[in-house]
């Protein structure tokens, strides 16, 4: 088995660059549209995680509190304006990364994977990220 | 390798388990704040604890998982990350048990 290429470390104590089979990873060059979509994943990302864990903490703590805690935590976050504007950010954010997410999902499959269907599969994700948003922002928030 | 197929089959996952989340408790009656009594009968049921739990799990492991893959753009240094690996464990372990331990008190109030 001497042809299997050895991925596990061996330059003292740092990982290596990439598998030896692999010839020449593509970067997403500058300015492309590519690379700000990866920044609205990676930012969409990071805030999602930060509302989730302060979501976590919230409905937890309400839920040891009990009754008239709950209730009351609930009346401050649906009538406070800077909370309803973190609704909508939140909401934005999942719909983006959601749908950019299983759009990776499905190129990482080998599916798009010609220039001309790239610029299609980000047009189909933002438009559907776009009507979704549409739909659920006048439903819940006008 | 592992994490990264992880990583991809909890994205899909919560593609779900959000999408029914946020419809059942926010857009689908969006007037109606969720109310203390709708969430004691909601976790009676076995379908929304172990949505609940899957939820708390699974977006755990994605978000926290996510960070360290930035932290893997940003260094090649094992030491480094393996302090990150660390910090974020226990990050995730206390978030889930904190999670686990309110759906269960509401769980088992009878």
């Amino acid at each position: 088995m001497a042809t299997k290429p050895k991925i596990a470390s061996s330059m003292n104590g740092r990982l290596q660059d990439t598998a030896p089979k692999v010839r020449k990873v593509d970067p997403l060059p500058r300015h492309s549209a590519g690379i700000k979509v990866w920044l609205i994943h990676r930012i969409a990302g990071v805030g999602l995680l930060i509302y989730l864990m302060a979501h976590i903490a919230t409905m937890g703590t309400a839920m040891f509190l009990g009754d008239a805690a709950f209730e009351k935590t609930f009346d401050v976050l649906f009538h406070t304006p800077i909370f309803i504007f973190f609704d909508v950010l939140v909401l934005a954010a999942l719909i983006l990364h959601a749908l950019n997410g299983a759009r990776l999902i499905i190129m990482e499959l080998g599916f798009w994977m010609t220039k001309r269907k790239h610029k299609t599969a980000l047009l189909i994700t933002f438009g559907l990220a776009a009507a979704l948003f549409a739909w659920l922002f006048s439903r819940a928030f006008l | 390798m592992i994490t990264w197929f992880f990583q991809r089959l909890s994205g899909v996952a919560l593609l779900f388990v959000i999408g029914i989340h946020i419809w059942n408790l926010h857009y689908a009656n969006p007037d109606v704040p969720p109310s203390y009594a709708d969430l004691t009968q909601r976790l009676k049921t076995i379908g929304y604890i172990v949505l609940d739990i899957s939820l708390l799990v699974l977006a755990l492991f994605h978000g926290l998982n996510g960070v360290r893959n930035i932290v893997l753009d940003f260094t090649k240094n094992e030491a480094v990350i393996s302090r990150w690996t660390i910090g974020l464990y226990v990050v995730g372990i206390v978030f889930s048990v904190f999670g686990a331990a309110a759906i269960v008190k509401i769980m088992t109030m009878g």
